[in-house]
């Protein structure tokens, strides 16, 4: 229990300086990182606790962000925005956090009915094909001739605040915790570590899969619901290689098998991504104004996830949990 | 009659073009098990070179471009992989991530994001015409370019003695060690070879649109994986069969999809390359039971 109250330390002690310190740019940075961590959360879930490297999860973080942009668009303004809604859709609008709520359960949906096939393939045609799985999402919301402009959708209220979106991770770590000891997670981390053995021991590792998918695919689409509340518009460009990639770093750097990796792998990227994304813009020294090329965040990015593959290829965490009461029990015996 | 021919050769080419990915894809996966995305910036890199054409000539822009992948591809199995290379199969993926991602932001930082136009070969654009019959220059070429390199590939694998130690390193990595094959060469031959498809795929994509930008070869090396799962991952002529079959299929479904549902062509071949591998899990062209134990 002490481990998931240092993991919610974690994350509640450094809101709180934020908050304390009140800059706005400081505290969007954050709200986007929180969004982004829920989404490495998700990810670990299913990548973490199975050793399959999913590349598809990004796109029900886009179906979350549609599910929950379309149902949250005041409806006067969806005619001009959607002329082509079914007169249901046309006619709702539910209160923001209500739509999270659904675009995750849609998004478990979506995954549950996507990934009941897919069960049987081996951990690396299954890694390949979420990747079809992305390119399909990719090319159907792009094409979907949803709004006056295709794919895209604007006008979602914006109701995204640092401390909307904190109640959501720590619902996501909460889970993702549980999930780690409970015996369908135990079950999962032994066809990580061996497939065969796991399957002589009697696991159905197809079902433990699917279970473990559908779950993530929920955090993953609470992820997608909070993005499209946190930035009003967006379009399917965004759900894509880029956010996959990003992810992957957050998640790696910090440790893949360590849920506590991902909440510091993602702390780590998001400090170095934003403080050269801030280079990016331009800053002014006194009177000496300079800015990097963009790209140079990305590059940043990339040699964070060399380096740590590298010299500690486990990540920064390894399969560690940090907690508290170690910390203690140990400052106490030295 | 024509305008099946016509179709033909365009689904022939394509399904040429998306073999070469394949194949710069499953060489590496044959011997290293790893899944490279970077592969798809040496593509990229392959593309940049041509706009060297107006410089140093065509010819010389060619090779240059083929050198400059080999010694990047290279560079990556030394300084990227090779330290880690018996990590759990994750891992190598996700530095191949990571690697991708430096390369790509590196070409945008010196490129920019702008597309950069292309004046390589431009007799290529123009079609050839035989009587009523019509094909592009560029469509013959590709289809060259992969019986050359296809054929270069049997030739080396089989009448080489650096290509007998790759087969039997994809056979059987350890086992190959262990009867004297040097792992860091087999690894770094597969690098090599697998970068010249990369050149020549990153070549006709770059001419195929016109232009070299820094994300050219991003769809192309997801095809290639899509490609070689669908054929058996670890087989490397499983793997440029299954991406042929994969081209010819978008070709098809570009002529006989209805016009509504036309954008949306490449969602139909992904969904029915999953569809194939729920009925046969272990790809097309690999015999059942033949699972790697890690």
């Amino acid at each position: 229990m002490s481990r998931l109250f240092t993991l919610v330390g974690l994350v509640i002690v450094p809101l709180l300086l934020i908050t304390l310190v009140g800059s706005p740019w400081l505290s969007g940075v954050a709200t986007s990182s929180l969004i982004l961590m829920i989404m490495v959360v998700g990810l670990h879930l299913f990548s973490g606790n199975s050793g399959v490297l999913a590349f598809g999860h990004v796109a029900f973080v886009e179906i979350g962000a549609y599910t929950c942009g379309i149902l949250t668009i005041p409806s006067i303004a969806k005619p001009a925005i959607f002329p082509n809604l079914p007169y249901f859709l046309a006619h709702t609008t539910i209160p923001p956090q209500a739509g999270v709520l659904v675009g995750a359960g849609v998004a478990a949906i979506a995954a549950a009915i996507l990934f009941f096939p897919l069960r049987r393939l081996n951990a690396q045609a299954l890694s390949i094909v979420t990747l079809a799985l992305l390119l399909i999402a990719n090319i159907f919301f792009t094409n979907v001739r949803l709004s006056s402009s295709g794919g895209s959708v604007f006008r979602v209220p914006l109701a995204a605040s640092l401390w909307n979106v904190a109640p959501w991770l720590l619902a996501a770590l909460v889970i993702a915790f549980l999930f780690q000891r409970s015996r369908i997670g135990l079950r999962l981390r032994a066809s990580r570590e061996d497939e065969f053995a796991a399957e002589s021991g009697g696991i159905d590792i197809g079902r433990t899969r699917l279970i473990a998918f559908v779950v993530s695919a929920a955090i993953m689409g609470v992820a997608g619901g909070l993005y499209a509340l946190s930035i009003g518009s967006f379009s399917s460009a965004d759900f894509f290689i880029d956010l996959t990639i990003l992810l992957f770093a957050m998640m790696v750097v910090g440790g893949m098998r360590s849920l506590s990796g991902a909440v510091i792998g993602t702390a780590v990227i998001s400090i170095v991504s934003n403080f050269f994304s801030k280079l990016q813009n331009g800053v002014s020294v006194g009177d000496f104004a300079f800015s990097v090329p963009s790209g140079t965040a990305n590059v940043s990015i990339a040699l964070c996830m060399i380096v740590v593959l590298l010299f500690r290829s486990e990540g920064l965490m390894r399969d560690l949990e940090i907690d508290v009461a170690d910390l203690w029990s140990k400052s106490k015996s030295n | 009659m024509i305008f099946f021919l016509q179709n033909l050769i365009d689904a022939v080419s394509l399904g040429c073009l998306y073999a070469l990915f394949a194949l710069s894809i499953a060489m590496i996966f044959g011997v290293a098990r790893i899944v490279n995305f970077a592969n798809g910036d040496l593509m990229t890199v392959g593309g940049f070179s041509l706009l060297l054409s107006g410089a140093i000539g065509s010819v010389p822009a060619l090779l240059a471009g083929f050198a400059a992948v080999i010694v990047l591809s290279l560079a990556m199995e030394r300084f990227a992989f090779r330290k880690i290379i018996k990590a759990p199969m994750p891992t190598l993926m996700v530095m191949s991530l990571g690697v991708s991602l430096l390369i790509q932001n590196i070409l945008l930082i010196v490129f920019g994001s702008r597309p950069k136009g292309i004046l390589f070969a431009q007799f290529l654009a123009e079609p050839l015409r035989l009587r009523d019959f019509r094909i592009s220059a560029l469509n013959v070429v590709t289809i060259v370019v992969l019986a050359v390199m296809g054929g270069g590939l049997v030739f080396v694998l089989k009448r080489t003695s650096v290509g007998v130690q790759l087969r039997a390193a994809a056979e059987d990595f350890q086992m190959a060690r262990l009867v004297g094959v040097r792992a860091n060469l087999v690894v770094a031959a597969s690098f090599a070879i697998s970068a010249v498809m990369a050149a020549a795929s990153g070549m006709i994509l770059a001419l195929q649109v016109g232009t070299a930008s820094y994300n050219l070869g991003g769809r192309a090396v997801i095809l290639g994986f899509i490609a070689t799962v669908l054929g058996g991952l670890g087989s490397i002529a499983g793997a440029a069969l299954g991406a042929f079959i994969i081209g010819f299929a978008t070709v098809m479904a570009q002529i006989f999809l209805p016009e509504a549902v036309s954008p949306f062509r490449d969602a139909f071949v992904y969904a029915a390359v999953i569809l194939v591998l729920l009925f046969r899990p272990q790809g097309l062209f690999v015999a059942f039971g033949r699972g790697v134990r890690a």
